[in-house]
């Protein structure tokens, strides 16, 4: 093959590729472009017809999600705190738990793990029902702690197997000669085992944490006025004759920054982290 | 290891144990209780007498249950081969080649399957709204009239499937592209030695080798399709009509709209059965590989 050809082949080949990889990076991200973009317009600039991309900016719908009697602030406040704190919990007792799996000899142990797997199985939507009723007898709607505690069991079961797959992949000897000089499988963990996982804990935690933020159908039910959380005040807009989308597009815009931003942070494992581990 | 740790096994464990038990075991068998008693919230005169499997019979063949089974269906059987498809093939692209931004460009690709659903779902029912969307200026642009998209009952499903698509085919993708990365090089070039061109690599030799991370992406997505909630919910609501209402909807308004609680225990069980026969059954066929 004469070698102009085959060189030119491949720099067109390398440029088309180039290009796609651009079409769809701009077909995936412009619908959270075009929304981002709608949080800083007026009204009208909303309803123009044809779509505008430049028009003048306003700042007025995130002041008005800032506004005194806003549900968009406490409910930044309470996504965060139910977000951390279940991510925190599930990791406390979580870590533990996957230690012991991974590196003592358990009766059941498969079943352990698929039954800790089980409960990510059970539709959410189906459980809704009796939690709602379990919690509404307890008096417990619209109460942060309840929210905390799902959430906590939700990032529990991926917490383990996450962090099970991580202690797996731990080579046993340093751990193995701690123990030898005298280190109880509790030191163990604190001294050895965690300070070399602190990526993947991280890792957990950032998950965790994106998973609450992002979790809609528990807070839905179980909360009301005072705890709602960020992703129901999307549906705050939506009024009986109009819906605000300008308005709406602000919270959004805001509300999709702690995940992405986290994302970012955790670049490195992401599929690790999206496949509780399944992916390395 | 030895004896004495057997104690700090227990402990270690116990903890998980015993917040998954309360937290998800407790409703779960509520739930399964409830599926076998007459209870009607809004009339709580009946009590709630045992009724063995009254309500599965009253679902099973009840035609709405299947409608949105059906429905279900749907909707999973197209977001998931599409994803995957569609996953592959921009995988293998960032993955070809002598390009060094494939990894960037993975990671680039990813908001979509990171924001909230609830929310991409807003982002789609503002593009998709009739007078102000821009999905309409677009297909504007190639000829074809406004349509309205979420308000057309032949047109809210594949409405929605596309936005599932937009959604975790980034997902799907950053998946097959770690599995492809870490694909053995010689295996690949062997091939091409022995005078594969690349739909033969691509049909013999790669997707054989990747079958696990597609097994993989297919379990997690699919667990999540087939009780898929949020993003209906808040773009069409199970509408127009009932052209979009999935299994979970039908769930939704049964307990939520009718308070009719026995009946949305037995169709939740019946979900849980559902996703747990597909997801043993990709599990099984995910240990069959690795066992080749």
């Amino acid at each position: 093959m004469n070698p102009g050809t085959w060189k030119s082949r491949k720099y067109f080949a390398n440029i088309a590729q180039h290009l796609i990889m651009v079409m769809l990076l701009v077909i995936f991200l412009f619908p959270i472009y075009w929304v981002v973009l709608t949080a800083f317009k007026n009204r009208p600039d909303v309803f123009a017809k044809p779509p505008v991309f430049f028009f003048t900016p306003t700042l007025q719908n995130f002041r008005d999600a800032f506004a005194p009697d806003s549900i968009f602030p406490p409910s930044l406040l309470n996504s965060t705190i139910a977000s951390a704190t279940s991510s925190v919990f599930a990791l406390v007792i979580g870590v533990p738990a996957a230690y012991a799996l991974s590196r003592f000899k358990i009766k059941g142990k498969a079943d352990i793990l698929f039954w800790i797997l089980s409960t990510r199985m059970l539709p959410p939507i189906g459980m809704a029902v009796p939690l709602f009723l379990i919690v509404f007898q307890l008096g417990y709607i619209d109460k942060l702690i309840t929210i905390i505690l799902l959430y906590t069991a939700s990032n529990l079961s991926f917490t383990v197997w996450m962090m099970k797959g991580f202690f797996d992949d731990l080579p046993v000897e340093i751990e193995e000669s701690a123990m030898i000089d005298g280190c109880t499988p509790l030191d163990t963990l604190r001294f050895i085992s965690l300070p070399l996982s602190s990526p993947s804990l991280a890792t957990t935690l950032i998950f965790s944490f994106i998973f609450s933020w992002n979790e809609f159908l528990l807070a839905f039910i179980l909360t009301r006025a005072n705890t709602k959380t960020i992703p129901l005040t999307i549906l705050e807009g939506i009024g009986l004759f109009e819906i605000r989308w300008e308005y709406m597009s602000a919270m959004a815009a805001i509300a999709m920054i702690p995940p992405l931003v986290l994302a970012f942070l955790a670049r490195r494992h992401l599929a690790s982290g999206l496949t509780l581990g399944a992916i390395k | 290891m030895l004896k004495s740790q057997n104690r700090y096994r227990n402990s270690f464990i116990i903890p998980t144990i015993v917040v998954l038990a309360v937290l998800g075991l407790v409703p779960f068998l509520y739930t399964l209780g409830s599926s076998f008693v007459t209870w009607e919230l809004t009339k709580p005169y009946l009590g709630r007498p045992f009724v063995g499997f009254y309500n599965y019979i009253q679902v099973l063949t009840n035609p709405e249950f299947w409608a949105s089974l059906k429905r279900t269906l749907i909707f999973s059987a197209y977001s998931l081969s599409v994803e995957v498809t569609l996953g592959f093939l921009i995988a293998f692209l960032a993955h070809s080649g002598k390009s060094r931004f494939g990894q960037t460009f993975m990671i680039l690709l990813l908001p979509p399957s990171i924001i909230a659903p609830i929310i991409a779902g807003f982002l789609w029912r503002f593009m998709y709204d009739a007078q102000l969307g821009i999905v309409n200026f677009i297909v504007g642009l190639a000829g074809i009239p406004p349509q309205a998209w979420l308000g057309n009952k032949n047109l809210a499903l594949p409405a929605i499937i596309i936005t599932d698509i937009w959604q975790w085919t980034p997902f799907v993708a950053l998946i097959l592209y770690s599995g492809l990365r870490s694909l053995p090089e010689e295996v690949i070039e062997s091939a091409m030695v022995d005078g594969a061109n690349l739909f033969q690599r691509i049909r013999f030799v790669i997707i054989p080798m990747i079958k696990i991370p597609i097994l993989i992406a297919l379990l997690f997505r699919g667990m999540e399709v087939l009780r898929w909630f949020d993003t209906i919910r808040i773009m069409t609501d199970g509408g127009p009509g009932s052209s979009t209402a999935v299994l979970s909807n039908y769930l939704y308004r049964n307990a939520f709209v009718y308070f009719h609680i026995g009946p949305s225990a037995a169709i939740a069980f019946l979900m849980l059965i559902m996703v747990t026969f597909f997801s043993k059954s990709l599990i099984n066929l995910m240990a069959k590989e690795q066992a080749t």
